[in-house]
């Protein structure tokens, strides 16, 4: 048993450091560019764009992650659109991402207060000026700690990739399962890998939240 | 150098400001008084277009702007000349002291760092808080921050400075530290526009008084005139009323 936990635990792993992780990253930075750029847009009630970005939204935040990957990778080949797992899966991951993200950024833009855009603009900035340099690291502050959250939820649901045969570590859990006939260990032991990675982002969380608390205290 | 005629403005069918004419010389200290809910914000923010006057029109160093079908670009071309404080201050509140006062330099208006914050070290030191340029707004008093706006307000070297109410939302032993800055820019010989519920100051410090009423500006004169002889019986119950609450 232990044998097989430890020669089975690298083999995990690794396809969680090569392929889990950077599936996250890059999918949640991307997800980062769509919720701001979205919310923007939102926020500014940009007509038709600000219309269909509430379609998309709806879309993506009203229909289940795994249908959605289904619909990328086995569906899309149909039309002509064939997509490798690991894009088709940073696709969907970061497009699902970004809907729900997007939201919490126009929230978070919506509570800065109106008097921070005037003051920008009677400086002599722009929108757009005001926009970046001003409101929006504001609100990014308060998005924060739901972001982040989000983030971690994120590392578990790329386990849902290996419905579309990327192969992170679930994919490889259940590949050696099939040769060992170990579920209850092999499956305990992914999920303690995935605890491990949570534990681990929530940990940067709650450094990243400090630091920018302090940020503004500076002279406290 | 400041000219606004038939200005009106309005919130759904509420007529806020009605046929609204003023006109502030180089060098003026004008301040305009008259009671709560007269619509003086409001008119301020139109002249600044933060509200959207919906007739008009406005001559500001001999460009004439119409209130109608003013552009952005124009817009944006105007707050370059001009500087306002608000009630609330409103400084950027992730930014520090000094990095307010630089950010209408350097992003607005494209200067390089080290000139944008020695100008911005002046204009602090100017209103007494140079020792405080790296402290962020929510460690400072609402008279700190008033000043730093006010400083803010300077670096950009405006034709006008509006000022709306600047000592309302302070405690009244922070007041005096905020009107003594602005005494101090009056004397200066800068061009001011002031909505105020000061008396004194407004009496000792300007040299022109509108006084508004029911979105109207019911009269309109030299400050000694207004101060010692009214015309309109409103603006004299006014201003008795003003000095009686401040116990003169
Ligand atoms: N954004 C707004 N929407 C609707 N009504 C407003 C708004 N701002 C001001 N008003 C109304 O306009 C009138 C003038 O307000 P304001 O300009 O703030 O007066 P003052 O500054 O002289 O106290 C008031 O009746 C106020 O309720
Ligand atoms: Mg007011």
């Amino acid at each position: 048993m232990l044998a097989l936990f430890l020669e089975s635990f690298p083999k995990i792993l690794v396809p969680g450091l090569l392929v889990t992780i950077p599936l996250t990253a890059i999918s949640f930075a991307l997800a980062m560019v769509i919720a701001i750029f979205v919310a923007m847009i939102r926020f500014a009630r940009i007509p038709v764009l600000s219309q269909l970005m509430q379609i998309y939204i709806w879309i993506f935040r009203g229909t289940p992650l795994l249908v959605q990957l289904f619909v990328v990778f086995y569906g899309l080949p149909h039309a002509g659109l064939l997509i490798d797992p690991f894009p088709a899966a940073v696709l969907v991951f970061s497009l699902n991402e970004g809907a729900y993200c997007a939201e919490t950024v126009r929230a978070a833009i919506e509570a800065v207060p109106q008097g921070q855009l005037e003051a920008g603009y009677c400086v002599g900035m722009t929108y757009l000026q005001t926009m970046r340099r001003i409101i929006l690291p504001q609100a990014m502050r308060t998005a924060f700690p739901p972001l982040s959250n989000s983030l971690i939820a994120m590392v578990k649901d790329t386990s849902l990739a290996a419905n579309i045969t990327v192969t992170e570590m679930l994919m490889v859990t259940q590949r050696i399962v099939a040769r060992t006939y170990e579920p209850l260990l092999l499956y305990v032991e992914v999920g303690l890998i995935y605890l491990i990675f949570s534990t681990v982002f929530t940990f940067l969380q709650r450094a990243g939240e400090k630091k920018l608390n302090t940020y503004m205290e500076r002279e406290a | 150098m400041l000219a606004v005629e038939h200005l009106k403005k309005s919130f759904g069918d509420m007529t806020v400001l009605e046929d609204i004419g003023l006109t502030v010389e180089k060098g003026d200290v004008a301040v305009i008084l008259g009671p709560s809910g007269a619509g003086k914000t409001t008119l301020l923010r139109c002249l600044n277009f933060l509200e959207h006057a919906e007739e008009g029109t406005l001559v500001f160093q001999g460009q004439s702007f119409d209130l109608r079908t003013v552009r952005s670009d124009a817009i944006r071309a105007y707050r370059m000349r001009t500087a306002f404080v608000f009630q609330g201050f409103h400084l950027f509140l992730n930014k520090t002291a000094l990095d307010n006062v630089t950010e209408g330099l350097i992003v607005a208006r494209g200067m390089e760092q080290k000139p944008a914050r020695e100008k911005a070290m002046e204009m602090l030191e100017k209103v007494g808080m140079a020792d405080h340029a790296s402290f962020f707004p929510g460690k400072l008093s609402g008279g700190q921050q008033q000043r730093v706006a006010i400083a803010r307000a300077l670096a950009t070297d405006p034709q006008i400075i509006f000022f709306d109410e600047p000592t309302s939302a302070l405690d009244p032993e922070l007041t005096g530290e905020v009107l003594a800055v602005m005494k101090k820019l009056a004397e200066e010989g800068r061009t001011m526009l002031i909505v105020t519920h000061e008396m004194q100051f407004a009496k000792t410090v300007s040299n022109r008084v509108f006084f508004m009423e029911d979105g109207r500006i019911v009269e309109s004169g030299k400050t000694g005139e207004i101060f010692t002889h009214p015309r309109e019986e409103r603006t004299r119950a006014f201003l008795q009323i003003g000095t009686d609450e401040r116990g003169e």
